[in-house]
């Protein structure tokens, strides 16, 4: 089997594709918006343990699901729309702290970002070896399932979606599209990205800007955890770190970067992204005989990902600078 | 420059059309799920006339499948050399052995997460035997059978099962009870670490095997043997492993390691401290791991998943099982099947080496007595001695294929009746054989077994031997196991 025909099977394989597909697409909106106004959201991985932490929260240690239980779609649709309102909540409440740092201390948001990272993952990780620690669980480290009337529905035909979460999308990007292209609140945070000078010789205060792009990036990412753990994960596991988020908020960055920074060009970036992640996977159980024994297929992604973005930054240096050769006499 | 503007869009707008396109002319030419014939349980028809004459019984043709694509995911690397690398190396097994019929792939490090979504890649490209070897695995292993009824599922160290469900599991309590043997005889201070990647009944039954076989050395050499158990939270890492092996060694005090842990990680770190002249031995876990510290590794536990893969396989060839019939099909292999092994080493030639010849002369000084004979003999004699005991078990292995028969597996004996009387069923001498003293981890209704469900203290009264369930369900340590907590 050839290269080119495993990258054919790794495309025709939707159902390794989609799910990657969609929260790569949603979380890179998220950190679009971010880039829009100069907030360099590389905290999306913790906004989204942060929203799945949410959810669990009120699925599984809240009265919410009781009452809201058998009370007919309306009320389950109602239950569920809450729980990733939550989700976005705590997305919000991560993103903020990095947000308030840069606009009224000043610290530079990127290393704050990525320690509030560890901090999800720990504190995702002390609440599931801790209070949370499920009581059905063997002794094994983890939380309980969520009950079944909290969990999204699938879609018969297509395993891997979930209704709700294809709505979300499309909502997250609409939202995305109009907030940036059709609103004033969208303008403000266009301009403190390239033009905070201007911003604030307008009468605007940057810093209430700052705020709303970081808390409006964080909420995406938030909602984008608390359905994966509604609809996929159904349960916290412990050393969440340890790649089991399948470190999306990180690889979405790299769809934010290939979408030129454009919402309009989230989907076909986040395919891209996507066929690089599960092409690892693909290769693996095609190619297993070829590949160089300790090569995992984790690592072939990285690698594929590695080299798109290396080849993305070349040609957008050319594009943005023109180059001479100049050979002095 | 404009021109390679263009040239980088028009670049990403082809690399999207052929995604978008490949994605779309591909969804149209998915393979449906491939079929197994599925032999229908021999259904006799019997047809009955007025002259009461039988017609002669028409049975349903059984056609096992001619080829088997099978397909194995692990939780961890297959570079660890421990548990995914041997189940990996079980996986090349039988596909050189039997490759005329049978062809393989793997996924390796699959998160629970993303289980789902690997089954139903395996799944579209034609694989109809899958094994998933986590325990997390395990209700999603179910959901998929669910999902694909006709693709058989087989989970390793779970208990869910259904019609095309089985679960297998090949366990070392007995080789860590006689690593424990040897463990008791080297110790000077008395006091044992074991550093456990969960406290998961699997691992606490190796631990308190491993702790029962210290104090049956330990005791009758004046030594109050302690087993102090540091809890990881996770099957891979290296890190942390040698980080509660430091602990363990510098603050608590103890001079033997053994552990529950995927990687050599706690091995290198013994060796390490060789070289700097700290003498601490310690047991190879799962995979070969004495050539990671040849002065430190006293012995170890191996597995052989082939044994088990092997007899999953030939029996699916053979139309014997069949996504109707796993609901029951649940291998608890021990040391009498082959499917593990004492020792860290295999030679070249295939065999095992059992115990570190350095360490063989002192384990051959160090003199004790068998509680069974009141016999004094080494501690080295010992050890094989039990080895042997434990192997010999002749009807143990067909009860061990199914949960219908493991109630039957703590049977010493049944009695035939006749000049034989007694006829020996499973190994003579078993650890787990009362009387012992122990204390529950989990209480009331958090509890799973039912010694711990009705008090926080477990007595096993004198001559009374662990079944298959008690050990299963393991919830409790015995008293001389001291926990100390996750790091």
């Amino acid at each position: 089997m050839s290269f080119l025909e495993t990258l054919y099977q790794t495309l025709i394989s939707y159902t390794g594709l989609l799910e990657p597909l969609i929260f790569l697409a949603m979380i890179g909106t998220a950190i679009s918006i971010g880039f829009y106004g100069s907030f360099w959201n590389v905290g999306a991985e913790g906004q989204y343990v942060m929203g799945m932490v949410g959810a669990l929260f009120l699925t599984l240690f809240s009265p919410l699901v009781p009452l809201f239980e058998g009370g007919g779609t309306v009320l389950t649709a109602l239950l569920k729309v809450l729980v990733v309102l939550f989700g976005g909540l705590l997305g919000v409440l991560w993103s903020l702290v990095p947000g308030v740092l840069k606009a009224y201390v000043r610290v530079t948001e990127v290393p704050v970002l990525l320690l509030m990272n560890y901090v999800a993952y720990s504190i995702s990780d002390y609440l599931t070896a801790g209070p949370w620690k499920g009581r059905y669980t063997y002794g094994y480290i983890r939380t309980d399932l969520i009950p079944e009337a909290a969990r999204l529905t699938i879609i018969p035909g297509l395993e891997m979606l979930r209704y709700e979460v294809v709505v979300a999308l499309v909502l997250v990007i609409a939202f995305a599209y109009v907030l940036l292209e059709r609103t004033e609140v969208g303008l403000r945070i266009k301009f403190l990205g390239t033009n905070p000078v201007a911003l604030r010789a307008s009468g605007y205060d940057e810093r209430v800007v700052t705020l709303t792009t970081a808390a409006l990036s964080g909420f995406v990412v938030g909602v984008a955890g608390a359905l994966r753990l509604l609809g996929y994960d159904y349960r916290l596991p412990y050393n969440i770190g340890d790649g089991k988020t399948g470190f999306y908020g990180y690889t979405a960055i790299l769809v934010a970067w290939l979408s030129f920074r454009d919402v309009r060009y989230i989907l076909p970036s986040a395919l891209i992204v996507a066929v690089l992640t599960s092409f690892g996977y693909r290769m693996q159980m095609l190619l297993k005989d070829l590949l160089p024994p300790g090569i995992s297929a984790y690592a072939i992604s990285l690698i594929l990902m590695g080299v798109t973005l290396v080849v993305y930054s070349i040609f957008r240096v050319l594009r943005d600078y023109s180059m001479r050769l100049v050979v002095k006499p | 420059m404009p021109r390679q503007g263009a040239l980088y869009a028009v670049l990403v707008v082809a690399i999207v059309v052929a995604g978008v396109v490949g994605y779309f002319l591909g969804t149209a030419r998915v393979p449906q799920a491939t079929t197994v014939t599925v032999p229908v349980g021999t259904t006799v028809t019997r047809v009955v006339t007025v002259a009461t004459t039988v017609a002669a019984p028409t049975i349903a043709p059984v056609t096992p499948p001619g080829k088997i694509k099978a397909a194995w995911i692990y939780v961890g690397p297959i570079g660890d050399l421990g548990w995914s690398y041997m189940h990996d190396l079980g996986r090349r097994v039988v596909e050189s052995l039997f490759k005329e019929w049978l062809e393989t792939t793997y996924y390796e490090k699959v998160s629970e997460a993303e289980l789902l979504s690997r089954i139903d890649e395996l799944v579209r490209a034609g694989y109809t035997v899958i094994f998933t070897t986590s325990f997390e695995f395990m209700e999603k292993t179910y959901e998929a059978g669910k999902k694909y009824p006709n693709v058989m599922f087989f989970h390793c160290s779970g208990y869910m099962r259904r019609e095309n469900v089985g679960t297998y599991f090949a366990d070392l309590y007995q080789v860590y009870y006689l690593n424990g043997l040897m463990a008791g005889a080297l110790t000077k201070t008395g006091k044992i670490g074991y550093v456990a990647a969960f406290t998961i009944p699997e691992v606490v039954r190796h631990i308190n095997a491993f702790a029962i076989g210290a104090r049956e050395v330990g005791e009758q050499l004046g030594k109050s043997i302690e087993v102090y158990v540091v809890e990881l939270g996770s099957w891979v890492a290296p890190d942390k492993a040698v980080d509660a092996a430091r602990y363990l060694i510098d603050v608590v005090g103890v001079d033997v390691i053994a552990f529950t842990e995927d990687t050599s990680a706690i091995v290198e770190f013994a060796q390490d401290l060789y070289r700097r002249g700290r003498q601490v031995y310690v047991f190879g876990h799962y995979g070969p791991m004495y050539e990671y510290g040849p002065d430190v590794v006293v012995s170890g536990q191996l597995v052989r998943w082939e044994v088990i893969y092997a007899d999953i396989l030939v029996k699916i060839r053979s139309g014997i099982l069949n996504p109707t019939n796993l609901i029951n099909v649940d291998y608890w292999y021990l040391l009498n099947s082959g499917a593990v092994e004492l020792g860290a080493h295999v030679f070249e030639n295939g065999t095992v080496m059992m115990v570190n010849p350095k360490f063989v002369p002192v384990l051959k000084n160090v003199v004790i007595v068998d509680k069974l004979t009141g016999e004094r003999i080494s501690v080295y004699d010992l050890v094989m001695r039990r080895y042997e005991q434990m192997k010999y078990a002749p009807l143990l292995q067909p009860l061990q294929f199914s949960a219908l028969t493991h109630k039957l597996e703590n049977l010493t004996y049944v009695d035939i009746g006749g000049r034989e009387r007694r006829y020996l069923v499973s190994a003579i001498f078993e650890p787990f054989t009362g009387p012992l003293e122990g204390w529950c981890l989990y209480t009331g209704d958090k509890a799973f077994s039912g010694y711990c469900r009705k008090a926080d203290r477990v007595t096993i009264p004198a001559g009374v031997r662990l079944g298959h369930d008690d050990l299963w369900n393991m919830d409790w340590f015995v008293s001389w196991v001291k926990y100390l907590g996750r790091r």
